[in-house]
């Protein structure tokens, strides 16, 4: 079993804030993975020198597959912070909802806060079924978590003045109003810049923007931070920079939802890449849209030093594909997949199952037809109906029916049964590993 | 689903299995250089190869082989085994270090008496068991995140068909990637068999593993078309349509029966489906499955 890391817990800093907020927050990720998104609050956090010395923030991270709710409260327990908060996404809400109800057990007076895409757009939901949970916080959380930490450390402004959160009082749910997104992403301080957190090799990621431009109906992203906003390139080469220079990393990835939307500023990138990065470190994955690939496209993200990407197609029945309101353009994709592997760039297509308006058979064709473009890997996933998303929102529209708890899976549709859905599930088991096991 | 063109590599044997196809072929064994040969015949792209026989792992020169395959560009090389050499863990280690990482696995029973008794040797059971599980717990050399993908073939015959649920349950244990269920009697009616192959289907889908039939037509499979392993690739051994298949909504892309079968009840007992709802989605899936064998490389939608 690994053990949890931690990204920083000095002790020296616990005894000077005697006195201060303590404040935990843990984040359950992929096996040896660890929370950007709490990097980035603590950052945040910091940079604000009101609360500096107010507040005594650690991180935490586990992994959710081996680590369990008991042993983040055996990590709780010798420091039994005053605020937990819980980052959290489909795939791990389980597990922060233990936790919240056994560190509530043990420490009754503490404020537990949840924050994150799984319970953003459903924070009043989460609230009404989890005595444990006191705050969420909605949408992007940075600004907001600040003015609360501001609240309850340094007595600012009233809790019902902050925008973006939803709590209970007195049995009751409030939610205050929305908070727009931070306009100017490089008014967020980098956490590897600050040091908050260290990158290492294979799990570093360095975001490049937010948003997306387009409105995939299964897509948390682009319903949620519709437009782009970009992290300043000048930011992006800094970031860079220290991650390549750390001792031991050869690698590291880029958080972008379309990172070849703008063949200008791919360019830019690329170069500004190619020119900091002299340890040649490659970066391993990066999402882009196939279908706006060409030959100079493939140049530059060699020339970026891109070692794979990940890209759809999720089906490649238009029909399906147009009621998901996602961009697709089949002769373009493929040819898209093919200069790419030409080019010695991994290639990782994406399947879902169980999206409305596909059933078993045309499923398997789309299996088939991808294949066919010949792919480095291929994945394969159940639709998850991501709270917030269009799918989510309006399930009748879709005829589709599925599990309110996360991880949300999707239990049947009009055209897809649960029978087939589930037989899906196993085929794409096997397939997936008879496809991916090769020889390089 | 990946094609894997298939190459014959003789008919020696260590077990002596009742009405071997194999051991009926006259070849005994084909020399490395023809086997090479056959392998380079097969034009691009090359997705996989698999060796069958008889035993190809008997053979002493099946790493020269598998190397040769890779040579050849075979990203992926499987063998189709009785399984018992996979029991030495050094002969398991050679084959996956020299490239074999994908395995059929042949086996008539979970049951010794049942298995070593059409296997005609005592004690094969439980060497292909122990291969079998070998195999499960390895990881492929140099890459501890990937294991090797281990399917199960069993051959459907008189004497296991009516062992086949408790067959199902015992290898479902063993957590394989896929099971095939392979039709290949001559005698027996399919009819009376497929409650037994149904429930084998159902017994696996609980158990969370995946199963496919081979050689048993569409219309037999009323509600388990999914399984149907001719779906997805084109099948493995020549087939025929009959005179009823004319009135069936899948005939102009379902290969109809196997031609050994062509003189046996199956004939008589296949029933042309009259509507299918999936008609659209199952002729766009079987248009341009591709082939397998050694005899070429090309789309085979428009079969029968
Ligand atoms: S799935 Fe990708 S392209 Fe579609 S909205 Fe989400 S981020 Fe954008
Ligand atoms: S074409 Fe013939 S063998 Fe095929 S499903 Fe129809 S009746 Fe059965």
């Amino acid at each position: 079993m690994t053990p949890p890391f931690l990204n920083c817990c000095s002790g020296q800093e616990t005894e000077v804030l005697m006195a201060a907020l303590t404040v935990t927050l843990v984040s359950f990720n992929a096996e040896g993975h660890f929370s950007l998104a709490n990097g980035y609050l603590k950052a945040y956090v910091h940079e604000d020198r009101s609360l500096r010395h107010r507040v005594d923030l650690d991180l935490v991270d586990f992994a959710v597959e081996n680590h369990d709710a008991r042993q983040a409260l055996f990590y709780l327990s010798h420091r039994m912070p005053r605020v937990l908060g819980l980052s959290c996404y489909c795939w791990n809400m389980e597990v922060n909802l233990e936790l919240a109800r056994i560190y509530k057990a043990v420490a009754p007076a503490s404020l537990i806060v949840l924050g994150g895409p799984e319970v953003g757009p459903i924070a009043e939901r989460y609230l009404r079924d989890n005595y444990a949970v006191d705050l969420v916080v909605r949408g992007e959380g940075e600004a907001t978590f600040r003015e609360l930490l501001r609240h309850l450390a340094a007595g600012e402004g009233a809790l019902e003045e902050i925008h973006g959160i939803s709590y209970r009082r007195d049995g009751t749910v409030i939610s205050t109003p929305d908070r727009p997104p931070i306009a100017d992403l490089d008014e967020i301080p980098s956490p590897y810049l600050t040091g908050v957190l260290a990158p290492r090799d294979r799990v570093t990621y360095v975001e490049t923007s937010r948003g997306c431009p387009y409105r995939c109906a299964y897509c948390y992203e682009g319903r949620h931070f519709p437009g782009v906003r970009l992290f300043s390139e000048r930011r992006i080469q800094r970031e860079i920079e220290t991650v390549v220079r750390t001792p031991g990393v050869r690698s590291f990835h880029l958080v972008d939802s379309v990172f070849n939307l703008n063949k200008e500023r791919l360019r830019r990138l690329a170069r500004l890449i190619s020119e900091v990065n002299q340890t040649g470190a490659q970066i391993l994955t990066v999402e882009i849209l196939a279908d706006l690939v060409d030959e100079e496209t493939t140049e530059l993200l060699r020339l970026a030093n891109v070692a794979s990407v990940e890209t759809g197609p999720q089906t490649v029945h238009a029909d399906t594909l147009a009621l998901m309101r996602r961009p697709h353009r089949a002769d373009a994709f493929a040819r898209g997949v093919r200069l790419l592997r030409e080019a010695g760039i991994e290639v990782l297509c994406d399947l879902i199952i169980g999206l409305p308006g596909d059933n078993f058979f045309r499923f398997a064709q789309s299996i088939r037809e991808v294949m066919e473009l010949r792919p480095t890997t291929l994945v394969f996933s159940i639709l998850h109906v991501l709270p917030g998303t269009d799918l989510y929102e309006d399930p009748p529209h879709y005829g589709l029916r599925f599990d309110a708890r996360a991880p949300h899976l999707v239990i049947d549709t009009d055209t897809f049964p649960f029978a087939e859905i589930d037989r899906a599930v196993l085929m794409s088991i096997p397939v997936a590993k008879e496809y991916n096991v090769r020889l390089d | 689903m990946v094609p894997f063109h298939e190459v014959f590599v003789g008919s020696r044997c260590n077990l002596q299995c009742r009405q071997c196809a194999a051991r009926a072929s006259g070849v005994a064994g084909r020399s490395k250089s023809e086997l090479i040969a056959a392998m380079s015949a097969f034009t691009e792209p090359r997705e996989g190869v698999l060796l069958s026989g008889g035993e190809p792992l008997i053979r002493s020169d099946i790493i020269e082989l598998i190397q040769a395959a890779r040579e050849l560009g075979f990203p992926r090389i499987r063998l189709r085994t009785n399984g018992t050499p996979l029991a030495d863990p050094r002969f398991l280690h050679h084959l996956l270090s020299a490239g074999c990482q994908h395995f059929e696995i042949k086996l008539f029973a979970g049951e010794p008496r049942f298995h070593d008794r059409i296997s005609g040797v005592s004690g094969s059971l439980e060497q292909t068991w122990a291969g079998i599980e070998l195999l499960r717990r390895a990881v492929i050399p140099g890459r501890r995140d990937q294991q090797p993908f281990v399917g199960i073939l069993i051959p459907l015959r008189e004497d296991n068909v009516t062992i086949l649920p408790e067959t199902i349950l015992a290898l479902v244990a063993l957590r394989p990637d896929r099971i095939v269920l392979s039709w290949e009697i001559a005698t027996e009616s399919v009819s009376r068999t497929l409650p037994a192959i149904r429930n084998a289907v159902n017994l696996a889908l609980l158990n969370r593993t995946w199963m496919l039939t081979e050689n048993i037509p569409l219309c037999l499979m009323k509600d388990l078309e999914v399984h149907v392993a001719e779906l997805y690739l084109p099948p493995r051994t020549s087939h025929e349509q009959v005179t009823q298949c004319r009135r069936c909504v899948f005939r102009e892309f379902c290969p109809g029966i196997p031609s050994r079968s062509l003189k046996t009840r199956l004939s008589q007992e296949i029933k042309p489906v009259s509507t299918s709802v999936h008609l659209e989605a199952i002729r766009s899936l079987v248009r341009g499955r591709r082939i397998r064998h050694e005899n070429g490389y090309e789309a085979d939608g428009e079969a029968g």
